[in-house]
């Protein structure tokens, strides 16, 4: 059984999460889980930048998750804004062939349009999902595995895997299909990690 | 398009179908024709690149015969048999520009072989055209009888400023105007400059009359950072490829990067040592860092150009995000451009790896 977790850090828009999640969901025809919400660590707050560095979160995420093992999928959400310490922002970022990603929805609100912000949103989780499985950034500007400097560049790009990327994307998870977790473990997780 | 029509033009039936026979074999389109003007008639309609023609026609024959070809139909190539060679006849009809002279008693295979190669001629220069200039055409000048010469001449419609000075027309200021222009164009937050040359150690060359023109590309003077000093090399130095040809220092580290080919420096940008404000901010203009004389015949050979250019940029950039997520950071990330000062990020062995990685390709 596939499973991916969404785990909102600080982040109060519950209801906006599960739907993505269920799109998510049936996009990839996998089971999409939503955590509990927990809060921000603190020390990830750079003053000097007036921005949360996203690696500290994800490694704050790692340790959290611990318990889950490495074929087990997380993606952070947040709602401020991240940076890496070589790039200005970032709207998100994965563990290539990893376990966690980060996505944060503070530079997504260009314009107050409500579901632009979901299809942003869903775009850059399918994106760092994509690197989660395997996935380099793509070249072709419609892929949503294409690099976006802004928002109107993640508008411009597709809600969909190009046909490579989406093979690449099918072998990657046929693979952790295969590794897959038991339901004994899951049953596990779902108590130590999110009870 | 070479579509392999041949038209063999020979009063003698027997010979025709022969001819005919063996060329069809090789794959080729062929028709005859007993006469001249029979001959002139059918190519009326259809176009033929070669005419394989007797010089003993009924209606016309020896070297007045492909005159009257070669004016009506100067594009068709031909290859002129006969029967009855002598030296006169053969130096009469070869003074007329024909791609072969064949003598029958040599045989068919002789001719089949002329025919491939005129094909393969004829194939050769079409691919030569497609690279040429849209803007020159090919005449043929009869300066003397004896040998015509073909030349390049701008269309009528265009009216260059200059006389081309070189044959890679893609760098002549003319086409690159008639196209748009050397425009900028933006890669994930890098410029590139259309109509220049790259090396894939970040510099851009431009030929000029006397020298290659260099300089830092975009996507080196971001990542290097504010330049607070350079050492050029002195003017009629000679550098070889590969080697140290000049330093930048950049925020307390410095970094030497290579010569892209053999060549003297005729002329530098000397006031660059003084005020480095036009490399910081005009790298493909006013940042300009020295003019080479190449010392070899190809000195742009393995630069990249146009779209090449444009995708070796875009992978450039995919692998310093890479090496920045992976090898210094973590992972792999989205949004955001580069910040500027990059180097007083990186520690000793993150900016050599940096270095080595984009600025010391001996490529």
């Amino acid at each position: 059984m596939s499973v991916l977790y969404f785990q909102p850090i600080g982040f109060d828009d519950i209801p906006l999460i599960h739907r993505i999640a269920d799109r998510i969901g049936r996009y990839l025809r996998v089971d999409v889980r939503v955590g509990r919400k927990i809060e921000l660590p603190p020390y990830s707050f750079n003053s000097s930048r007036g921005q949360y560095k996203s690696l500290k979160i994800m490694d704050y995420l790692i340790r959290y998750t611990k318990a889950l093992p490495n074929n087990v999928k997380i993606i952070g959400i947040v709602d401020v804004d991240l940076y890496s310490p070589f790039l200005t922002f970032v709207f998100g970022e994965a563990q290539f062939k990893g376990k966690v990603a980060l996505v944060s929805t503070a530079r997504l609100n260009g314009i107050p349009d409500r579901s632009k912000i979901e299809n942003r949103l869903f775009k850059e989780i399918l994106h760092e999902i994509g690197h989660l499985f395997g996935l380099k950034h793509c070249h072709r500007s419609s892929c949503v595995m294409a690099f976006s400097r802004n928002p109107e560049e993640i508008d411009m790009k597709g809600k969909d895997f190009c046909g490579i990327c989406f093979r690449k994307f099918m072998e990657a998870i046929s693979e952790y299909e295969r590794e897959g977790i038991s339901e004994k473990m899951e049953d596990r997780l779902l108590q130590e990690v999110y009870p | 398009m070479i579509e392999k029509r041949i038209l063999v033009i020979n009063p003698d039936i027997n010979e025709q179908k022969e001819i005919c026979n063996s060329l069809k074999e090789e794959g080729y389109i062929v028709e005859t024709s007993h006469r001249l003007f029979e001959a002139l008639y059918i190519m009326r309609d259809r176009h033929f690149d070669c005419v394989i023609m007797d010089v003993n026609l009924p209606d016309m024959g020896g070297a007045q015969a492909i005159q009257v070809l070669r004016e009506l139909h100067p594009h068709t190539k031909i290859i002129a048999t006969t029967s009855n060679n002598s030296k006169m006849l053969e130096l009469t009809i070869r003074a007329q520009d024909v791609f072969y002279y064949h003598i029958k008693s040599f045989g068919m295979e002789e001719l089949k072989q002329a025919v491939n190669a005129l094909f393969a001629h004829l194939k050769k220069q079409e691919e030569k055209d497609r690279k040429r200039c849209p803007h020159l055409k090919t005449v043929t000048m009869t300066y003397c009888n004896v040998a015509p010469v073909k030349k390049m001449i701008p269309l009528e419609s265009v009216k260059t400023p200059s006389p081309c000075i070189t044959g890679k027309y893609e760098t002549c200021s003319f086409y690159i105007d008639s196209i748009g222009g050397l425009y900028l164009e933006e890669i994930r937050g890098f410029q590139i400059k259309r109509g220049l040359y790259y090396t894939p150690s970040h510099l851009w060359l431009r030929p000029e009359l006397n020298g290659i023109r260099i300089g830092l590309d975009d996507f080196a003077r971001k990542l290097l950072g504010s330049f607070t000093g350079i050492e050029l090399p002195l003017r009629g130095a000679l550098l070889k490829k590969g080697e140290e040809a000049f330093t930048l220092i950049c925020g307390g580290k410095s970094v030497s990067l290579l010569a892209p080919f053999d060549g003297r420096v005729i002329d530098i940008h000397e006031s660059l040592i003084n005020d480095l404000e036009p490399l910081n901010t005009d790298p493909y203009n006013e940042g300009w860092l020295m003019v080479i004389h190449s010392l070899t015949e190809q000195p742009i050979k393995g630069a990249l150009f146009g779209e090449e250019a444009r995708k070796w940029l875009e992978e450039d950039i995919e692998r310093l995000h890479r090496v920045l997520g992976t090898e210094v950071g973590i992972g792999l990330t989205d949004g955001g451009t580069l910040i500027h000062n990059l180097h007083s990020r990186l520690n000793e062995n993150q900016w050599n790896h940096i270095i080595n990685l984009f600025f010391k390709r001996r490529g």
